[in-house]
Parts: structure tokens; sequence; C-alpha cells
């Protein structure tokens, strides 16, 4: 089932192969990064929108965002015949290339996301922190002259470098953070190889039918499913059933989307 | 048969139903009984309470028990003295005391007399409402205005309110430096003097006479428009 030596081959076959395509997508949300920073900036006091609040609220975006659609992207050979044979026909397991998926989109993309973010973000922070000691500074010379009382608001923003952990205030929090992202990241990559033909757009439609059903199953038995989604965040009290199967949902729900990913790849090299 | 879907379907149906059936955990209230022998006045900082007056009902405090955290309630001479940790959790909290108490020091809150009341003094330095009957309710605003003077024109903050919702009063007296004075039952008040300082102001409704309502210029005019009151005796 699992071989170190095919895995490697496997690995070094597809970074061989879509090295480019993944750089080239790194390229696309560094670029939008930049055009992003370009617009904040050229506004009036432009730089406050990258204090650390505003750089984390950025990181993240980009992260729920671009991650899903990485997740769906990696099995786009997949919707062309003849590629998906020669992926499918690769001399390595079913779950030696699942395992690859997993640690391309789970952990390879994330670490290489954040490198990308920082490369537009340290001079983002940069330059909005030497706005902001420029701006604080006129202000003070304001304030000696002319009292108003809100001086200490115009000092108080933060514009020292984001690190992504600093927004979580305990484990529970980035545990939360952790498996939403892992949730979608399984749902992107099974959707890819469930759906032959356009998967990306069927996967769209399939969650926004799973959110309509969710808002009419809400409205329909008067329930909160805050409760649920917001479990790792809030601070309700819950009853001990809903202590243990909350969390337990929340371990199995991305868990079982990675293993549907797995069946649904070895069903499509079955049907090969 | 293919399981790729049934696997992702369970997934989904797991989530439907734990969407559909989830329902807050109705939380307890945690009841914690006072001891008011010797105690006239008391104090509650940290939250803006429920207050009620009632010698038929237990003298109690009662809050959301929906957090490990707990009310501090000591006894400093004849003053009873609580404190809420946390205002973000302690924003429901209901105190019953007795009509033997008469003076309240609260940083806002909702007081209801169930019983005719002698008389009661009131420190409040936010919001106050009174629903009640009482012979003499003296209110005094504990929030430092001073800091905003009155040629600060960028000055945002607001005075404290005081709100008389519902009560027959005989004497209502309220001292505050910048105070907003709401009389919703102005006509069931016989006399009210108010020192609300030169930027309070005064809203009354189903008001049919003002000849009741006599605003102050000083404090000091307050002193001589009320004067001494004979102490009165306790209620019931």
């Amino acid at each position: 089932m699992f071989e170190l030596r095919r895995f490697t081959h496997l690995a070094r076959a597809h970074w061989a192969e879509s090295w480019r395509k993944y750089a080239w997508f790194l390229a696309a949300g560094v670029l939008l990064h930049v055009v992003i920073s370009i617009m904040c900036f050229a506004r009036e006091r432009g730089f406050t929108s990258f204090d650390t609040q505003g750089q984390t609220g950025l990181y993240f975006t980009g992260l729920f965002v671009l991650t899903p659609i990485f997740a769906g992207r990696y099995f786009l050979p997949m919707t062309n015949r003849a590629s998906a044979l020669l992926a499918l026909m690769r001399p390595a397991s079913v779950f030696e290339k699942w395992l690859l998926a997993a640690l391309t989109v789970g952990v390879l993309y994330p670490l290489a996301y954040t490198l990308a973010f920082y490369l537009v973000n340290v001079p983002d922070q940069w330059l909005a922190s030497d706005q902001a000691k420029h701006h604080a500074l006129k202000f003070g010379l304001d304030f000696a002259n002319h009292h108003v009382r809100n001086a200490y608001d115009a000092f108080k923003p933060d514009y020292s470098l984001m690190t992504p952990w600093a927004m979580f205030d305990n484990l529970r929090a980035a545990a939360g953070i952790l498996l939403l992202l892992c949730s979608l990241q399984g749902i992107a990559v099974f959707g890819s190889l469930y759906f032959r033909t356009v998967p990306f757009i069927k996967t769209v439609l399939c969650c926004l039918l799973l959110l309509l059903v969710s808002v009419l199953l809400a409205t329909v038995f008067s329930s909160r499913p805050d409760l649920v989604l917001g479990y790792w965040g809030h601070h309700q009290r819950l009853s001990s059933l809903q202590e243990i199967l909350y969390p337990a949902l929340w371990l199995v729900f991305p868990g079982l989307f990675w293993l549907a990913s797995f069946q649904a790849l070895k069903e499509r090299e079955i049907a090969a | 048969m293919k399981s790729a879907p049934l696997v992702a379907g369970s997934a989904l149906g797991l989530l439907l139903l734990a969407l559909a059936t989830a329902n807050p955990f109705a939380p307890l209230r945690k009841v914690v009984p006072l001891d008011f022998t010797g105690i006239d006045t008391v104090e509650f900082h940290g939250a803006e309470p429920q207050i009620q007056i009632s010698s038929s009902q237990a003298a109690q405090v009662s809050y959301m028990d929906n957090v490990d955290r707990t009310l501090d309630v000591r006894r400093s001479g004849s003053r009873l003295v609580i404190t809420a940790p946390s205002r973000e959790y302690f924003f429901d909290v209901q105190l019953n005391v007795p009509a033997s108490v008469r003076m309240l020091d609260v940083q806002g809150a909702r007081i209801v007399a169930k019983e005719r009341l002698q008389s009661m003094q009131v420190s409040s330095s936010k919001e106050l409402t009174w629903d009640g009957d009482i012979a003499r309710l003296d209110l005094r605003d504990t929030a430092d205005h001073s800091k905003h003077t009155v040629d600060d024109d960028d000055c945002s903050c607001d005075g404290t309110s005081f709100t008389l919702s519902d009560g027959h009063i005989d004497e209502l007296v309220v001292r505050s430096s910048h105070g907003h004075l709401r009389l919703n039952e102005s006509d069931k008040i016989d006399a009210v003097y108010a020192w609300l300082g030169e930027k309070g102001n005064v809203s009354l409704e189903k008001a049919r006479r003002f000849d009741n309502i006599h605003l102050l210029h000083t404090e000091a005019q307050l002193q001589d428009a009320t004067g001494p009151k004979p102490p009165t005796n306790p209620g019931p």
C-alpha cells in the first residue's frame, strides 16, 4: 500500500510536472495582493488598512479563498480523459497518490501561501508603519497646538508585522480555524474527483445548496447553527452531550471528506 | 457500489443533523442568598443589575450560570458590597433587597420598588431607571464630568441619565453636574428639585402641569430648597 521509494518517485514526477502550474498560481495570488495593496494605499489614510489587524484579515481571507481553489485544482487533469489516464496509470498506489495530494494541499500550499503573503506584506507593513509614524507625529504637533479629546486614539493602532498565530487566544480557536480549512480542502478535493465535468462549479453549487438546506433546517427546527459552526470560538453553555458531539463532528466531518476523496480516487482508478 | 458519495453524504448528513438539532442548553441561574441583618447600604460594582426592593421576597442575588466565575459579596460595616468580575458575563444580574435598605450605590441599574418606601438615596454613575412608589427619592450622579469643560465643543460625552418610569413620589431630588432627567409620569410626582448642570436637561411625558418641577442652577440652591429632612422610619 505504501512504499517510501515509490512515493518519492511519485512526488518527484508530480513536482516536475506541476511546479510551473503551482508557481503561476502563487504568482497570481501575489499579483492580486499587490493590486489590493495599491488600491488601499491610494485611498486617503490608506495605511490604516495595514495595521496588524488589517494584515491578519487579509492573510486569512486569502488563505480561506485561495486554499480551496488550489485544492480543487489539484486533480484538474482528471477532467481530461487522456491526462486522467496518465495520472491514474502512474506506478504508485492509490493511497500514495492520495497522501501526496493531502500533503501538497494541506501542508505545502499553506506554507507556500504564507511565504508568498509575506513577500508583499512586509513592504506593505513597512510603508504603513512609516506613514502611521509620520501621521502620528503630525497629529502630535497638532495636539500640542490645539487640544482635542481623541488624541489617544490617533496613536493607538498597532502596525507591527502580523503573525498568523497571534490572533488566536488559545489552542481551541486555532483548532477551529485549522479544522475549518481542512474541511474546505476536503470538500474541494472530493468535488474535483467526484464530478467529471466542470467539477469546480459543481462543487461550489453543491456548497451553496448545502448552505440553503442548512438555513431551511435551522428555520424549520428553530435551531441555532452558530452553536455548531462557532463551537470553537464561543463560550455558550452546552449540554454534556453537545460538548462531546460538536467537537467530534468537527473532527469527523473533514476526516470523512478526505476519506471520500480517497474512495473517489480509488473508484476512478478502477473505472480507468 | 460506489462508496465515495456515501461517505461524503454521511458527512453532510451528520452536519445537517447537528445543525437542525442545535438548540441552546437552557442556562441555569446561580442564586446567592444574602443576609441583610444590620445592612442599610448596598454597593454594586462591575455590572448594571436589576434591583427589586421588596420585603416579601427572599433577599438574594441571581445571575446566569454560564461561566465559572462568581460574584464577590462582602460586608463592610453596614454596607454590603457586591462586585461582578466582568461586565461581559454579568449582564443579567437580578438583586432582591429588603425595604430596610436606605442607600444604593451602583454603576447604573434598573430599580423596581415592589412596595411603597419611605426614603431612598441612590448614587449612580451611569443610566438609572426607577419604578415604584416612595415618599422621598434622592438621586445622585457619581460620574466625574469635571474633565469635560463647558467650552469643549468636541465633547461627545453623554451625561448621566435618570429615568423615572412610574410610581407616586412625594419628593424627588436629583443632583448631577451633567444629567438628563426623564419623567415618564411627571404628574405622579408632587415635587421635583433638580440640579442638572449647565448641559443637563429634563424631558417630560404625560405632563399636564409644570409647577411641581423646580430646576435649580446650583447645587447650593438644592440644599436650600430641600433642606434637612427629619429622619424617617425604615419600611416594614
